[in-house]
């Protein structure tokens, strides 16, 4: 089975077995995360052509929750450097190469959710992911493509409503948020692409706030 | 900002009755001079309005020149005016009018341009309000409008090509000393008379009412509407026709019409334009200017110098600047040019990319610019002036070639001249240099510098990291097996520098792209079809080879060597039928 049918079939048990048993409750069931942070490459020769071993990353998100303990959810993300190429007869650095990378990524989280107005909640999960990208080598030629892969992701969410009642209260009033947590995540992702492997996953580390409603 | 006028220290006389009274004194004293506190718009705040919220009753607003897309409010009583009239521009937003002024008192708008406002300055529920010295134009709707029992005077504006004019709602408004030129109404209704008196209407479709003294079709003579120059010409009927009893601030004789007229006018002469410069000789330059047909212009000056200032001094006609009359244009002497003695840059390693080599090189000092040279077998094949720049991105060359390189500096003094003018008045108030004010011109001959030491490079195409595949290339990368066959990187240069500068190149490769992935799907579950697709492939790919190594005329030749062959070939077959004809008979 490869991996798109598998977490195909994860997220289609994830999504029936939830719909059963949450249909009762009066609780935030839709989520929006906004989040900035550094990814880093896998790819181990990263810095010596873009100058660093790290990037950043800008990211969204929009999941459901079945359960107050389970989550389902889609993220879109940019990522982009800028560095140089190399000359491979001369076999030195020169010209500029933009390099930016799309990643989405379907997701199935496990929350520790125990209590309503619970002050930290951990997470953890993964899922499929998909990497598009556009690598632009100035004057040269653009080259597009996409690759397949899965993705690993966990974090810990601080409850915002329970520092500051008065604006929970208005975000509530003013655009139906009922939670607002303040959240820092880490997220492993794996994706090859071509005949002689080329990772285009690596590590993102995030923080941001994810609005409940 | 505002002054700080109270440092006195009270300690000790606070606890008697004397000291409280003095302190109310001190503190009246305090209000009243702190109500004289100025502000500047953009240098203390960014906005006319924020300035204006800022301000107290009594405080003055000035705004400097600029172009201001804003929609002000006036919630106090205070004075808002423009450094100079004509380059002070107020646009509206919207619908909104340029500025609103509403149930206050002793306020005064002075010195603004105007210009295309829906609406300029609409006025309601006001006291003692002086709208002076103003130029309004190009209002789609009313250009002042004066609504309820607001008591203002309206003195010394010029209105021009608005659709209404001037609109009031009852006859308190004093309207004195005003240019309306080309407008729809010059001012409305016609039944209210009362409070007019003085104006000047020409060419107005509609003069509205006009009041006592009205100068009907006078020749106005305005320096230039297209740039905004409202001041009064010589021989303007305009000059010292407005109210016996006011004044001209500027010389001090009677009030002109018009926005530059009476007690508010703006002292500010119109800047010069059209500054040119030109080289006449080994160091001499002429400069010249558009003139300045104000009245009150009594002459120009001129300033010149180098390294972007106007200090010059090497002139044989004198020191920056020169006092040069009333002319318009005036030939300098004398000018140094660029002294000897430049030294080679030093040239960095060129960095290589496809067909370009960026080429990097250390600052000479002096320099006034660098010529790149190039060529395969000598540096003196090509040569590019790129200026003041000290790297260049060389394009159009062949990857795998070497090219000789080589930059030299060279240098000619640069001169910046600006002209100004200035006044009749004992003041001589002068124009300020404005954008069209000053001019360039290099004096004496060009210097070269020695060239720098020769260096080789070669351009190629770049690999990035990671080698990432182009999914473009579908049915190719299946047939040749790796993204990084020779035979892909000739075809994706072919449809880089051929097919995508074509439109039916571009109309073929969106159809490729399109179609192409399912094609190389296919390929790839029928493997042993590969060999037959190299081969059907291999033709094109060296066409596109030949065309890429510059060989494009033995291409063209090709078919013409063809066409030749078969009119021989055709030539022989007819002459062979014809022997064979021959010999039947």
């Amino acid at each position: 089975m490869s991996m798109f049918r598998y977490w195909s079939v994860a997220l289609a048990a994830a999504l029936f077995s939830c719909g059963i048993t949450a249909a009762a409750e009066e609780l935030p069931r839709w989520s929006l995360e906004i989040k900035g942070g550094s990814f880093f490459p896998d790819e181990d020769k990263w810095k010596g052509y873009y100058g660093d071993d790290k990037t950043g990353q800008f990211s969204m998100a929009f999941a459901w929750k079945p359960l107050r303990q389970l989550e389902l959810g889609i993220d879109g993300a940019r990522i982009r450097d800028r560095g140089q190429g190399v000359a491979p007869q001369q076999g030195e650095l020169s010209g500029e190469v933009t390099l930016d990378l799309y990643p989405m990524q379907i997701f199935v989280l496990a929350r520790g959710v125990f209590s309503e107005g619970q002050w930290l909640v951990p997470y953890l999960g993964g899922g499929w992911s998909r990497v598009y990208y556009e690598q632009d080598i100035r004057g040269q030629e653009t080259r597009r493509g996409s690759a397949t892969g899965s993705h690993l992701r966990g974090g810990i969410q601080l409850l915002l409503d329970n520092i500051d009642r008065p604006t929970a209260a208005g975000f509530h009033d003013s655009f139906g948020v009922l939670n607002s947590y303040l959240f820092i995540e880490v997220s492993r992702s794996s994706v090859e692409i071509g005949a002689e492997p080329v990772q285009l996953g690596g590590t993102s580390y995030q923080a941001g706030l994810l609005f409940e409603f | 900002m505002r002054k700080t006028v109270l440092a006195y220290n009270l300690d000790g006389v606070l606890g008697s009755g004397i000291g409280r009274a003095v302190v109310a004194s001190l503190w009246a004293l305090c209000a009243v001079t702190a109500g004289a506190a100025e502000y500047t718009v953009p240098g203390d705040y960014g906005t006319i309005q924020a300035a204006v919220d800022a301000a107290t009753d009594g405080d003055t607003v000035v705004v400097e020149p600029g172009n201001y897309r804003e929609s002000v409010v006036l919630r106090g009583n205070l004075v808002l005016r423009g450094r100079e009239t004509a380059r002070t521009i107020l646009e509206g937003q919207g619908q909104d009018p340029a500025i609103a002024v509403s149930g206050v008192s002793g306020v005064r708008i002075s010195n603004f341009t105007f210009a295309g406002a829906a609406d300029g300055v609409r006025i309601s529920g006001a006291a003692d309000v002086i709208i002076a010295g103003n130029v309004f134009m190009d209002s789609e709707g009313v250009a002042l409008d004066v609504r309820d029992q607001s008591g203002v005077q309206v003195i010394n504006n010029t209105f021009v090509g608005n659709a209404t004019a001037l609109r009031r709602s009852h006859a308190g408004v004093v309207i004195r000393n005003n240019i309306f030129y080309d407008n729809g109404t010059a001012i409305a209704p016609t039944t209210l008379e009362g409070g007019i008196s003085y104006n000047g209407f020409q060419v107005n479709d509609d003069n509205g009412a006009v009041g006592g003294n009205a100068l009907l079709e006078p020749l106005l003579r305005m320096v230039s509407s297209a740039r905004r120059d409202f001041h009064l010409r010589y021989n303007s009927e305009a000059r010292d026709a407005g109210d016996p009893n006011d004044t001209d601030i500027i010389d001090g004789s009677r009030a002109d019409l018009g926005a530059y007229g009476g007690e508010y006018a703006d002292p500010v002469p119109f800047p010069v334009y059209d500054v040119m410069a030109e080289p006449d000789g080994e160091d001499t330059v002429t400069v010249s200017w558009s003139s300045n047909p104000s009245y009150l212009t009594a002459g120009y000056r001129l300033y010149y110098g180098t390294g972007g200032g106007y200090s010059g001094s090497d002139a044989s006609e004198g020191v920056s600047p020169l006092d040069v009359g009333r002319v318009t244009s005036f030939r300098l002497s004398g000018l140094a040019p660029a002294s000897a003695g430049l030294g080679a840059p030093q040239l960095a390693r060129p960095a290589p990319s496809h067909r370009a080599l960026t080429i990097s090189w250390s600052p000479v000092s002096g320099a006034s610019g660098y010529r790149l040279r190039y060529g395969i077998d000598s540096v003196q094949e090509h040569e590019i002036d790129v200026g003041q720049v000290t790297s260049y991105r060389l394009t159009g060359l062949q990857n795998g070639t070497g090219y000789r390189i080589a930059v030299q500096a060279y240098s000619q003094a640069r001169y910046r001249f600006a002209v100004t003018v200035y006044d009749t008045t004992d003041a001589r108030n002068e124009s300020v240099i404005a954008a069209g004010s000053s001019a360039e011109a290099g004096v004496g001959p060009v210097r070269d510098g020695p060239l720098s030491s020769e260096v080789v490079a070669v351009p190629e195409a770049l690999q990035p990291y990671p080698d990432l595949p182009d999914e473009g290339c579908f049915v190719a990368t299946a047939a040749y097996g790796s993204y990084l066959a020779p035979e892909l990187r000739t075809l994706r240069e072919f449809r880089d520098r051929y097919l995508l500068r074509t439109a039916p190149g571009r109309v073929f490769v969106g159809w490729y792209y399109r179609h192409g992935p399912e094609a190389a799907r296919w390929l790839e579950s029928h493997p042993g079809l590969k060999p037959l697709v190299r081969a059907a492939l291999l033709p094109l790919v060296v066409l596109a080879g030949l065309l890429l190594q510059g060989h494009g005329p033995v291409l063209a030749a090709l078919p013409v060597a063809g066409l030749l062959l078969m009119v021989v070939a055709s030539g022989r077959r007819k002459r062979g039928v014809a022997r064979e004809g021959c010999g039947v008979r």
